[in-house]
Formats: C-alpha cells, structure tokens, sequence
C-alpha cells in the first residue's frame, strides 16, 4: 500500500507542477473525492474533512478523506472541492474573487465539466449541487460523454421537414412546470440535446441550461442581438444573428468554430443538410435570399437571390429525380423550391403576401401560410397548390402538422385548426394576443403560446385542456418537445421548462 | 482550500444577500480597521475587498482624500473608455460621486460588472445636520440604494465607516438594496489561526505560550492588537508570557472603550468567596457553562439582589475569573447633554458586542439606564429611546451565552419589570447579610485571600460576636488586626489582635428597617428555591418579629 498526500501525489505525476495533472485525472479524482466526501456526510454526526492538498491522503492513487474541519457544512465542502478540482487540473490555485464570480469561464476544456465545476463552487449555495452523491455523479458522467444520447428537437421545428411535432407515448392533459431560468428576453425558439437547452437571448448571448434542473450551464455572448433559432448538427450548433452573420459555436468546449458575414440580417434558422448548412438572409431594401455555407468553416457555398427571407429553409425529397431540394418562404409573396446542392431554383409558386413562417413538409405536400392570411398546401414535386384556405389574418406563425392537423396561429391571436387533406377549417381557439409563436405537437396534443403570456395545451377538437401563465411579457418563442414530454419555451422573462402529464 | 477562505461576516451578511438579488449597497462598520483573512492572507478590509472583486471589469475605490483610486491600470483604462473620460478624475466628493454615478447608471457597462468601495464614509455623508454639499452626497448615495435601475445592473458597493452611526442613515434606512453589517472583531478560530501565522512570522522571540493559548487570552482584542502585542515584545526581546498579554490587552482595551466601559482584571474565583453556599453552588454550575461554550444552556442574565455591603459585587467578580471570559462593568450614562448620553450608550453596546464573550456588571442597576418607566423625566423621550434599545440589546438571544450580564442592586424592584423577566434575567439570587456560620467562613476566607499569618484557631466566638456585621465590615476587621500584628512585630495575628480590631471597628451605621425592607424585597423576588438561602425562613421570621417590636 503507497499512502502519500496528495499534494505530493500531484508534485510526483506532474514532475513538480512543470506539466498539468491530465484533465480527465483532476476530474476522475474529483470525482472519487465526491464519492468520498458523500460518504463523510453520511455518517452520524457529519464528519467535513479538510480539503487542503497538503492534507489529503492518496492510497494507490485514491484519495481518502480522513479527520473532520469543524468550521464547514455540505455546500462549503462542495465549494473547496470545486476549487480542489481547479487546483489539480489547472496546477494554481483558486482565489477568493471565486466568493463573488464563481470559477472562471473556460477553466475545463468542455462545457459539461465547467458546468460541473460552475455547479460545485457556485458563489450562492442555493446554485450548489445538492448533496456530494450529485456533484460526483455528474463529474463521473462528464468522463464519458458518450453517454449523450441523439439530440431529441435539434433544429427549428424539430426537424428538417419543420414539422413541429414529436410522437408521445400517452397523450398528455395537463402542464406542470418545472423551473424557470431568469436569463433575459428569449424571443427565438430553444433547441433540446439529451441533456440541455440551447437557445439564444435576445440581446443576443447564446444560452445553455440544464434540461433537468434549469440551472444555466454557460453562456457566451455572440451578436449584438439574436431572434435566430439555434440549429444542432452533430456537436456544433449554427445561428443567426441580427449583425447578418452566422455563428457556429461546439457544444462541447463551448468555441467558436466560426463566424461568416452573409447579409444585413440572418432571423431565418440554419438548415443543416449533409456537410452544409442552408439558411435565409436578409439585405438592404428587402433584398435578401438564401444562402449555403461549408458546416465546418463557413465558406460559402452558393446564394440565390429570391428577396428577404425571415422564413427557415425545409428539407424536402422529389420522388422522380432524387433530388433534394429546400422549401422557403420569401417576402416577395413566393413559396421557393430550391437544389440543396447547386442552389438551384426548381420552381417557384406566387402565394400573395410575405411568407415569413416556415413551411412544413409532410409526405409529398408542403404547407405554407403567408401575412395575407392564406394557408396553402402545395406538391412538393412541382409546386402546384393541392388547397388553399383563407384565415383573414396574418400569420407569421409556422403551421405545426401531426394528427392529420395542420395547425398555427394569426395575428388576431387565434390558433387555427385545418384538416391537413383538404385545408377545411376544424377549430379556431382565441387568446388574448398575436399569436407569433409557432404550436408544436407531442402525440395528438398541441402546445400553442401567445403574446398574451399563457402557454396552451389544446387536443384535436380544439379544447384547451390547460393552460400556464409564462410571463406577463408575452411569449413569441416557440416550444421545444424533448424526451418524456419536457417542454422548452422562451419569454420575455427567461427559459422555462415544463413537463406533459396525463 | 484556505485560499478559498474569506471572512464568516463577509459570507452571510454580504455575500449571500448581494447573490440572492436582496441588496447591492453594503455599509460595513465595526472593526473594519483590522486585518481580515482573504485566502492565505490577513489583508486590510480595503485590499480583501479588491481581491474579491477581481475579476469585475470595473472596480473602483474611493476615499475623500486620496480620491478616486483603482487596484491596476487595466481597471482605470476601462472606467475611462467605458465613461469616455480623458482629463484628471476629480477628487472632490461631489464630482467624484458624479463619475461613481455615471459608472453605475451606463449601459456600456454590461450588468455585474461593477464594484465600487468608498472608505471613510462617514466624512462623505455624515450624520446628523449636513451642508450644502453634503446633502447632495447623502441623496446620491440613497438614491444607489434604491433606484431599481441601478440595482437591475447588479453593482456592488461597499461603504466604510468606524460606525454606522456616524453615516446619514438616510443613506441606508428604508431602502430597499441597502444592508447594514457590522465586522465584528475575530473570533478564536480566526485569532488562532492569525496567531499561528504571528508564531511563524517571529520565530526568534521566546514563546512561554502556544498560539492557541494566546488566541484564548486575547478574546475581545483585534488582530492587529494581537500583532501589536507580539511585535512589542518581539521588540523589547522579552518573551511572550500570558501575563505580559493580559496586561496589555487590558491597556488596549481601557484605551478603545474606557470612556464608556470599566476594564475589570478580577484575581479571584469563586473559591475565594465566604459563605454564599447558595449563590456559589449556582454560580459554579453557570461558570462551568459558560467555559464549556454551551451556549444554548447559557442564562442572559443574573441579578444579585440584597443589602449592601454584602459581597454581591465581589461575588460577580469572582464568578468572572471563574468563567474565564473578560469582565466589564458597565457604567451609568446619563450625562448632562440630552444626546450624549444616548450616543455613549450605542457605542457601549458596540463595544460588549465586539468584546463577547463578556460578562457585563451592571452596580446598582436601579440608577443606570435612566431608572425605572414610573420616575417620568422631563427630557424629550430620550431616557424612552435609551430604556428601548436597552431592552432590544439585552433581549437580543444571539447574545446568548456570549453576553452575559450581573446586574447588582440592592432595591431589586427599582429594575424595570420588563428588564426582571426571564429572558433578559433568568437567575435571581439573593444575597443577604451573613448569619454566624457564613460569618465564620468570611473570617476564614479573608485570611486566605489575602495570605495573612494566622494564629487564630477558631473563629466561631468572633462570628458570634458579629452579629449584623456585613462581609466588609469583617474583612476590615482582619486586615486591622493584621496591621496590629505587625505594629507588635508579631509573626502571625493571634486572637487578641482579632479582639482588639473588632473592639476598635464600629460597624457601618445602618438602618436596620432599611436593611430589613431591602433583604424582604430580595426574597420576594427570587423565583427558585436552589437559590435561596438555608436560613431564608428564620430570617423572614426575625424581620417580621422586628417589625411588630416597632409597632
């Protein structure tokens, strides 16, 4: 048995600090010390050992927590084992600005272990891990991050055909809330991994919270502003922001990957398709169209001018060429089709107003509605119009389809049901404001949210089967589904998460 | 991780409010010209405070003479881009707070960014009537409290003064981001600790103690006394003795609070006290209490009650030594200007709160604060303040077993009924004048008090013989005959010098119908029998048998 301290212990595997402790060493050590520490809490009374190096005992190269410091409770020892976990894996040792600023940004090569670190030496105890069991628990987990499961919602409207809908395993009757987040206005829609939220602030900083808990893991400001939706393709998320450029950021370390100029705006969400990314731009004096760009470095790959486009590019396939082809509305009144690949436009259909929702492909037919409150299904194979059918309102509201539903809101604060076959209107519900956010589906349920601040979760006929206030503010993001009915929305005041219930 | 560490007042009373969202305007007084541990060091408040904030973009210090200052050139640079200032920044109070103000209402500065210490508040916004300028300075700083727009951008600011008295508290009174917190002076961990730091740093001078030992003899001291302390006598060459500490740490502290509180050495314990087996008995229990640190089992306060002349002073004193906790006697404060008084009485609570662990004598509390609620004064509701926060201080339970006051009376009833109830008082014991025996254990007592040759065998004949002498009547008698022996040349006193001394002494002129109606009131108000005297029934019964002789 070798027993030394562990201050010695790390002088010895990092040749007296010339080189760093190996990261993924600091944080399995780190996490052996939680375990030890949950131990230490457990017993009767609670014993608080000293959490100095010089005074930590190392046995084979396991630490062993040992004797008791009188002056400390459960989250004080979480705090110094934060600063013990910076200390081995950074060789210097925290300060006490950690009291008031928490652990630097970027002191962990990923954002999972900063997470953890932020979690454990969090300045208010309240935003501490609860117990030591957690705290180790969760360093564990960032050893193996392939662990992460698919990302359940990772694009604007779930998906690339922008349905806005998710399959559920029981059909849900109420909402319970779960946190809220008080990050500033979120007014663009969050996107959900296995694990947590990622959605841009307004005044244009890139979120991400805990699924779980609503803790917020990290931020980083990207843009001056950001109405964007965030788009997840593999561990790099794409965004818009309201400086025209598109950002892309890893999910893992939390880097920038980079940064492209391509308009005066981007507000349309990233379409990630192969090793590209598909989005729509905007330019001085209504101009604007799409463009493609290289996923990895941003390069641009094509543009085609079609006018100002706010609305998100949909992934469709044509049966008779194989070919691929993006559907997206534009400002000029046109539903586009265009090659995914060459950036071709394969036809083009003239709808009336602006088309600013993002259209929804199901099977061989796209839905589009447009601000002169027309709602048309059109073929995917050459644009021409299967229904149409009149709302009276604008709708700026991406139509949600599941459940053989079509449904969206307008600015008379409705939310329209219509038969997807024919486009015949099936219910219409009233809130008490525009309706901007677009529904989204989980199973034959349908989440819609209003200016007027409510959350609403409506069946197929059209009843409110219950109903959350968000923020008296009003909501214009719209809800993410993730796995188990977790729902992620944004608002004036924050991120809120909620949870389906039967 | 000690470098980790920052002061225990500065966790719950600052950070934890400021994190929660509560407040952002912080004015610390107290003892906050000492040294504080900030990580591995004992820093000034001033410094510990940049180190917290450093890593705030904006930080800026300012004090009205020296100005406005910053921890590094980085931070001026900031402060200057962020507010677009090229020329000198003024050190005037009212355009400085001008540049604070701009700093903490901009935009360019994103929220959480900035942190602000002005030290010498006090000279910025004093309390009391204010000029022009001073007024001005007064608004702005309640205006940083308050305004919700400036505590959207989570600022934090801390305002320094000696005490928050000295500070308008319009700064601070009512407004919603504002919190008053008291540095308290160290406690023994942090005492140890520095003293361990103090061993280290002055390793050539002799130690006759460990630092632990002198961290337990310099309770109620600051650190920086504690270095004074060990750098004095590092200088002199002398070794460091705990008599040398106690002595200068009772000098230091006649210094700081003499004014308004009298600094007691007593020399000794409850073994040295005659008689009183009842008192004694409960005092003995109470002290072993107290230096156990079981704070909750602690009583608030205890009053003993009886004729004068009947030792209850010296018994408090001794029971002082016994706990082993520093002793003060608190002195009556009524002054002749309206407002002194007041004043002086705050800065004594200060000080029993900074001295705790402290056992507080209140002598004849019937004429201290202000007297009893019936005795109406004419003097404008101050003797009502003064009764008010004298009440809130003694019944403050945090004080519990660290504060613990003796009051000392002989008319128990003079004492406000609301100071009397349990809560404030939870032990009242009666001392009364001594019967024979007790008069026996007085004689025996004294002589070994006071280490007198005694040839005396005996001393029952004198305690009978002594019947309505008091305690101190008797110690006169001894030291007397003492004297006399050593007038004789004799090497030790004998039975004739004692004679000659109790022949010689004419005991105090008493009243005894006074004495009797005092020692009545005494056993009236005692509230436990473990604390009355043996003999309580056949002294009730000879004071009424005297009572019907008169009538």
């Amino acid at each position: 048995m070798e027993k030394e301290t562990l201050e010695d212990h790390l002088r010895r595997a990092t040749r007296s600090f010339t080189t760093r402790l190996p990261e993924e060493r600091a944080v399995s050590l780190a996490a052996e010390l939680g375990r030890e520490l949950a131990r230490a809490h457990a017993e009767s009374p609670p014993r608080h050992p000293d959490l100095e190096p010089e005074a930590l005992a190392v046995v084979d190269g396991h630490p062993r927590l040992e004797g008791t410091t009188a002056a400390s409770d459960v989250a004080e020892d979480l705090f110094r084992l934060g600063g013990l976990l910076y200390f081995m894996a950074r060789g210097e040792r925290p300060d006490v600005s950690w009291r008031l600023d928490g652990p630097p940004a970027g002191s962990l090569s990923t954002l999972a272990r900063q997470a953890a670190l932020a979690a454990l030496s969090a300045p208010r105890t309240a935003d501490r891990f609860p117990g030591a069991a957690e705290a180790a628990s969760a360093l564990e987990a960032t050893l193996s991050p392939a662990a992460d499961g698919p990302a359940p919602w990772p694009l604007f409207r779930g998906d690339p055909s922008r349905r806005g809908s998710r399959p559920a395993a029981v059909a849900a009757a109420s909402l319970t809330p779960l946190w809220h987040a008080r990050a500033g206005a979120v007014t663009s829609a969050p996107v959900l991994t296995s694990n947590h939220v990622i959605a841009a602030s307004s005044d244009g900083r890139l979120l991400f919270v805990d699924l779980a808990s609503g803790r917020r893991v990290h931020e980083m400001r990207v843009a001056s502003a950001i109405e964007s939706s965030p788009a997840l393709a593999g561990h790099v998320v794409h965004l818009g922001t309201d400086d025209g450029e598109v950002v892309a950021v890893d999910v893992i370390d939390g880097v920038e990957r980079y940064r492209s100029r391509v308009g005066r705006l981007v507000r349309s969400s990233p379409l990630p398709w192969e090793d590209r990314i598909v989005v729509g731009v905007v330019d001085e004096r209504g101009g604007g169209g799409v463009v493609s760009l290289d996923a990895a470095k941003g390069k641009l790959v094509w543009t085609r001018k079609t006018g100002a486009v706010f609305s998100s590019p949909a992934l469709a396939g044509l049966s008779r060429t194989g070919g691929v082809i993006v559907i997206v509305g534009s400002d000029d009144g046109s539903l586009y089709a265009i090659d995914a690949a060459r950036g071709s436009v394969v036809w083009a259909e003239q709808l009336g107003g602006k088309v600013r929702a993002t259209p929804a492909v199901v099977e061989d037919v796209a839905v589009a509605a447009d601000f002169a409150g027309r709602v048309v299904a059109l073929r995917i194979e050459d644009g021409r119009k299967v229904w149409t059918a009149e709302l009276g309102h604008a709708v700026y509201s991406s139509p949600c389809v599941a459940g053989g539903l079509c449904v969206l809101g307008c600015h008379e604060g409705h939310v329209h049901g219509l038969d997807l076959r024919t486009g015949e209107p099936r219910f219409q519900v009233q809130t008490r404001g525009p309706v901007i956010s677009s529904p989204a589906a989980c199973g034959d349920r349908f989440l819609a949210a209003s200016t007027d601040g409510a959350l609403y979760l409506l069946d197929g006929e059209g009843r409110v089967l219950y109903q959350v206030l968000l923020a008296s503010q009003g909501v214009q993001s719209s809800p993410a589904v993730g796995d188990g009915g977790v729902i992620a929305v944004g608002s004036a005041e924050g991120l809120h998460g909620l949870r389906l219930a039967p | 991780m000690r470098s980790l560490q920052v002061p225990a007042w500065l966790s719950a009373g600052v950070l934890e409010r400021y994190l929660a969202g509560a407040s952002h305007l912080f004015l610390l007084h107290g003892n906050v010209r000492d040294l504080q541990a900030f990580g591995d060091e004992w820093v000034p408040l001033v410094e510990g405070l940049k180190r917290l904030t450093r890593r705030r973009t904006f930080v800026v210090t300012y004090d009205v003479s020296s100005g406005i200052g910053f921890p590094d050139a980085e931070r001026e640079k900031a402060l200057r881009k962020a507010l677009g200032v090229k020329a000198a920044l003024p050190a005037d109070p009212g355009r400085a707070l001008v540049v604070l103000d701009a700093l903490l209402t901009t935009d360019r500065c994103p929220a959480g960014s900035v942190a602000v210490v002005i030290d010498y508040a006090h000279a910025l916004a004093p309390a009391g009537p204010a000029g022009g300028s001073e007024r001005q300075n007064v608004t702005t700083l309640a205006r940083w409290a308050s305004d919700p727009g400036i505590a959207a951008r989570r600022p934090l600011v801390f305002l320094i003064a000696p005490s928050a008295q000295e500070v308008s508290d319009e700064v601070y009174a009512g407004a919603s981001g504002a919190e008053v917190v008291a540095v308290p002076r160290p406690d023994l961990d942090a005492r140890s600790g520095f003293a361990r730091r103090l061993r280290a740093d002055a390793p050539e001078t002799a130690w006759r103690l460990s630092p632990e030992e002198l961290a337990a003899e310099t309770g109620g001291l600051s650190l920086v006394q504690m270095e004074d302390i060990v750098q004095r006598a590092r200088g002199a060459a002398e070794p460091l003795d705990r008599a040398a500490i106690v002595q200068r740490k009772v000098d230091l502290l006649r210094e700081e609070y003499g004014d308004v509180l009298e600094i007691l050495q007593p020399r000794h314990g409850l073994s040295a006290v005659g008689g009183l087996e009842h008192a004694t008995r409960e005092l003995k229990e109470v002290a072993e209490i107290m230096r156990r640190g079981q704070y909750a089992a602690a009583p608030m306060g205890i009053i003993l009650m009886g004729p004068p002349g009947t030792g209850k002073s010296y018994l408090a004193e001794c029971f002082a030594r016994e706990c082993g906790m520093l002793c003060v006697r608190f002195r009556p404060l009524r002054q002749m200007y309206v407002g002194q008084s007041e004043r002086n009485q705050e800065k004594a609570f200060a000080a029993i709160r900074a001295l705790a662990p402290v056992v507080v004598m209140v002598d004849e509390s019937d004429q201290a604060e202000g007297g009893s609620r019936d005795q109406g004064t004419g003097d404008s509701g101050v003797t009502e303040r003064m009764r008010g926060s004298a009440f809130a201080f003694w019944g403050d339970s945090a004080l519990r077993g660290r504060v613990l006051r003796i009051d000392i009376t002989n008319r128990v009833d003079l004492i406000d009924a609301a100071m009397r109830r349990s809560g404030r008082t939870d032990i009242k014991i009666p001392i009364l004048m001594p019967d024979e025996e007790a008069r026996r254990q007085i004689f025996e007592v004294t002589v070994r008090k006071h280490q007198l040759p005694s040839a005396v065998k005996d001393f029952t004949p004198f305690a009978r013989r002594t019947g309505g002498y008091t305690g101190s009547d008797i110690e006169l008698a001894v030291t007397t005959a003492w004297r006399f022996a050593l007038r004789d040349g004799a090497p030790a006193m004998t039975d004739a010098h004692l004679t000659a001394a109790l022949d010689d002494l004419i005991p105090t002129a008493r009243d005894q119908r006074t004495i009797d109606r005092m020692t009545l009131i005494a056993l009236d108000e005692c509230r436990n029998k473990r604390l009355l005297p043996g003999n309580a029934d056949a002294i009730r019964k000879e004071i009424e048998a005297r009572a019907e002789a008169r009538s």
